[in-house]
């Protein structure tokens, strides 16, 4: 009630903005259109009559990284007003929209100077929405690749970022496990830094999720789901894509492999227990088959190879679906974190149709999970 | 050219075993031409074959590096700074076809295993998959390499073969024969004069003895009697034949 | 009844409950305590109304300028309310008269009393009546205007819809001076 009466006090401008962004997202029609084009020159023209417009018209030739490249600077101009716009507490939830890009980009810095690649280079690929300032930016790649190395790193430089709380926390995990069990360590050497960085995210998930809870109403509400389903999907995603690697040997599973899972979730706790017991997919179907949702997602896995669906086109579904029924609601943040998430999908689009353009591959063109599409699956019955 | 061979027999003899040294070998050449094309008709006919699968599996494994990126972002760059050793790697042998050597090339495994975790929160499986084409692919690729490389190697070969086999053909042999049919027909002319000659001389000769013999025949009949019938010879004259 | 005409203090210690300040009041004071909380809280309710409908349209208007006049409409709406506020401040003002009699410090015998009070809880009760009737209007007006400003940037066709729905969040105004005039009718100040 307070929420509906006060909502528009701070934000009502920044939501009708975002919703009017919303307005941008292409429609059946044009994707349509869109699948029919014979050349990337065709694509171009087609997005010209869209929100896109002439967003490709500086570009000399026309390539899916240059799509994936300028759409993703569209976007990034777009959240970069609203941000503009924002007062609290929107301002710092859309920060923490950005947090998750800054993991990334400071894990792509961390890894880059460990195989001695050149500092600009290295922020030229940074995510343009996980960008910290430039001398930040540039002080990350001087650390040594050690114990004493991150601390170093993360108390000269990564405490002045937002996502410094993140690495102190993970450091404070580690050194922990890092007295007690410092083989395991030698172990995860290799790939240390994935799992550095799905730590990070899994921490950035449950200060997130908290974060909205806070700020109430229907935020907490419809982000508490969007965020629940999303630390699921990693639990799941991360099981799944652990076998094969040391992550799946059995003295890794409840000490590593359980330490990614978020303990956020519609899995967490129960489901999360039985996920930190799991050695091959049988187990892991076994252990979701308690969760309806996840019991449907885990079938559409195991027919991949009859209609060709993989798990990661039905959580793509699931999220999508999840984040367009947050446009449903009026006056609550859900619609920002939304519209970031659904336009990265559309660019993934984008860049799926282009791609199968130029790889003449007409058959599989159609296999991408559209925006607000009224022939959505979660739409048709 | 055949003006400078001396038209002597010991030419001729010397021609006559060139002559036979060529066209063995002609023949020797021509056996390898055959051999090399057979096998360059092979490598070809596998090569259009293999071009046949890669441009398949090609096109499959970028589609499935495309799908992996729908699923997983840009794992790219984690790709590109991951401390990765290779894990295929290729030798170079060389294998010998009528005389002709072929670098062959062969593919190993490192045994460099990869403790990966790239789309550990999604698309892992897609990313397995495309590594997998992309594996597939590199097989073909160097299977392709080898047989292209032998395929430029064989084609050089037997351009030369081919060319040797032609330049005795229509270049060495019909020139040995000219300069023998030459020789043989200076010989020929040679003999004929000697001929024409002798007979001339002859002629001449039975001319004079008839002459000298009229002469003396009257001489003989002027002095009476024949007197000594070797008489009317005279002895000096060379160019006369007892 | 003192002479005065009001109660005398009769308990321990005077003004000693609320129940005494209230009924001590002058009944022109509850009459003109109605007619500022009804003309005020019906301009808050309006003003409120426009804030929520204005700050959703301004930002609507961004990616669709084509509804920038059509919504006016929904900041109209909430415009109205605070009307229903004026109207009824200056009906009820009409009824107070000049309250003359009072001047004199003295009121006459035959001074109806009854009557006298009676105008001055239906003058506030019908002030309060339209004044809240008219907070809550125009919060709802103002509401659904947001929500027609966003639903009309993304398809025009949905405008007239929550035109709709605007105009019952408006009719609860209406209900409340409908209300709020009936209330006040048999409302008269008694003049000597």
């Amino acid at each position: 009630m307070a929420n509906l009466c006060l909502h528009n006090r701070d934000h009502g401008m920044t939501e009708a903005l975002c919703r009017g962004f919303r307005t941008g997202f292409l429609s059946d029609t044009d994707y349509h259109h869109l699948t029919q084009c014979e050349s990337l020159e065709d694509v171009k023209m087609n997005l010209a009559e869209t929100d896109y417009d002439a967003f490709l018209a500086n570009e000399a030739s026309v390539s899916p990284a240059v799509i994936l490249e300028c759409a993703t600077k569209k976007m990034v101009a777009e959240f970069q007003f609203l941000r503009a716009q924002a007062v609290e507490p929107l301002a710092t939830f859309l920060d923490y929209i950005t947090f998750e890009y800054m993991i990334d980009n400071v894990m792509l810095l961390l890894k880059g100077t460990i195989s001695g690649r050149d500092v600009g280079e290295l922020i030229e690929q940074c995510h343009p929405l996980g960008m910290f300032r430039d001398s930040t930016m540039r002080s990350i790649p001087t650390f040594e690749n050690s114990p004493k190395g991150y601390a170093d790193l993360y108390q000269t430089v990564l405490v002045d970022t937002p996502v410094g709380p993140y690495f102190s926390r993970f450091l404070q995990e580690s050194s922990e496990k890092l007295t007690s069990a410092a083989e395991v360590r030698n172990v995860l050497e290799e790939v240390e830094m994935e799992i550095i960085k799905h730590s990070l995210m899994k921490l950035y998930l449950e200060d997130f999720y908290y974060f909205c809870c806070s700020v109430g109403g229907d935020t907490a509400e419809i982000m508490g789901e969007i965020l629940k389903a999303r630390a699921d999907q990693r639990a799941i995603n991360i099981t799944l894509n652990s076998f094969g690697t040391p992550l799946n040997e059995p003295s890794m599973r409840s000490t590593d492999r359980k330490r990614l899972y978020p303990s956020i979730g519609f899995l967490y706790p129960a489901g999360t227990e039985k996920l930190a017991d799991v050695a091959d997919e049988g187990q892991l179907g076994a252990a979701v088959s308690h969760f309806p949702v996840y019991r449907e997602i885990w079938a559409v896995h195991q027919n991949e190879s009859v209609d060709d669906r993989s798990i990661d086109d039905a959580f793509y579904e699931r999220e999508v679906q999840m984040l367009e029924l947050a446009f449903e609601g009026q006056m609550h943040f859900g619609i920002y974190y939304a519209y970031v998430k659904l336009k990265e999908q559309e660019i993934r689009n984008l860049v799926w149709i282009s791609e199968c353009i130029v790889q003449q591959q007409k058959d599989e063109i159609n296999k991408f999970v559209p925006c607000f599409s009224s022939t959505a699956p979660w739409r048709a019955s | 050219m055949a003006d400078q061979v001396p038209p002597t027999r010991m030419a001729l003899q010397t021609y006559k075993g060139k002559k036979a040294g060529a066209s063995k070998g002609h023949q020797l050449l021509k056996k390898k031409a055959d051999a090399l094309k057979a096998r360059f008709r092979d490598i070809a006919k596998e090569i259009y074959k293999t071009k046949g699968t890669m441009s398949e599996s090609c096109s499959t494994a970028y589609f499935s590096l495309t799908a992996a990126q729908y699923a997983a972002g840009d794992f790219k760059t984690k790709v590109l700074e991951g401390n990765f050793v290779a894990s295929v790697r290729v030798t170079g042998q060389t294998d010998n076809i009528a005389g002709v050597k072929i670098p062959v090339f062969r593919q190993f495994d490192t045994g460099a295993e990869h403790l990966e975790n790239i789309g550990l929160a999604g698309g892992g499986r897609k990313i397995a998959e495309c590594k997998e084409k992309f594996t597939n692919l590199l097989a073909v690729l160097v299977k392709l390499a080898s047989l292209q490389t032998s395929f430029v190697t064989m084609d050089e070969a037997l351009k030369v073969t081919n060319r040797r086999v032609n330049a005795l053909e229509n270049v060495t042999l019909p020139r040995i024969e000219k300069t023998l049919s030459y020789i043989t027909s200076e010989l020929d002319e040679l003999e004929r004069e000697d001929f024409t000659r002798l007979k001339k001389v002859k002629d001449q000769n039975s001319k004079r003895q008839a002459a000298q013999a009229a002469a003396k025949k009257a001489a003989f009949y002027a002095h009476g009697d024949g007197g000594d019938i070797m008489g009317d010879y005279d002895l000096a004259d060379a160019d006369v034949v007892m | 009844m003192s002479s005065n005409g009001y109660q005398e203090c009769e308990a321990a210690a005077c003004n000693a409950s609320y129940d005494e300040v209230l009924t001590n009041l002058s009944p022109y004071g509850w009459a003109y305590m109605g007619i500022a909380f009804g003309l005020g809280l019906s301009v808050v309710g309006a003003a409120w109304g426009i804030w929520l409908t204005g700050s959703s349209l301004v930002g609507a208007a961004v990616k669709a300028p084509r509804i920038r006049s059509k919504n006016l409409i929904s900041v109209i709406f909430c415009e109205a309310t605070a009307i229903y506020g004026v109207i009824l401040a200056i009906l009820l003002l009409s009824k107070i008269g000049d309250g003359g009699e009072t001047k004199s410090g003295s009121l006459p015998d035959d001074w109806n009393y009854n009557q006298w009070y009676f105008a001055g809880y239906a003058l506030f009760s019908s002030g309060m009546s339209v004044g809240l009737t008219n907070v809550a209007s125009g919060i709802s007006v103002g509401i659904a205007g947001s929500s027609c400003a966003l639903a009309d940037a993304q398809d025009a066709s949905l405008f007239v819809k929550i035109l709709i729905v605007e105009i019952f969040a408006s009719a609860l105004g209406i209900f409340g001076i409908i209300v709020g005039i009936i209330q006040s009718n048999d409302a008269e100040f008694p003049s000597s």
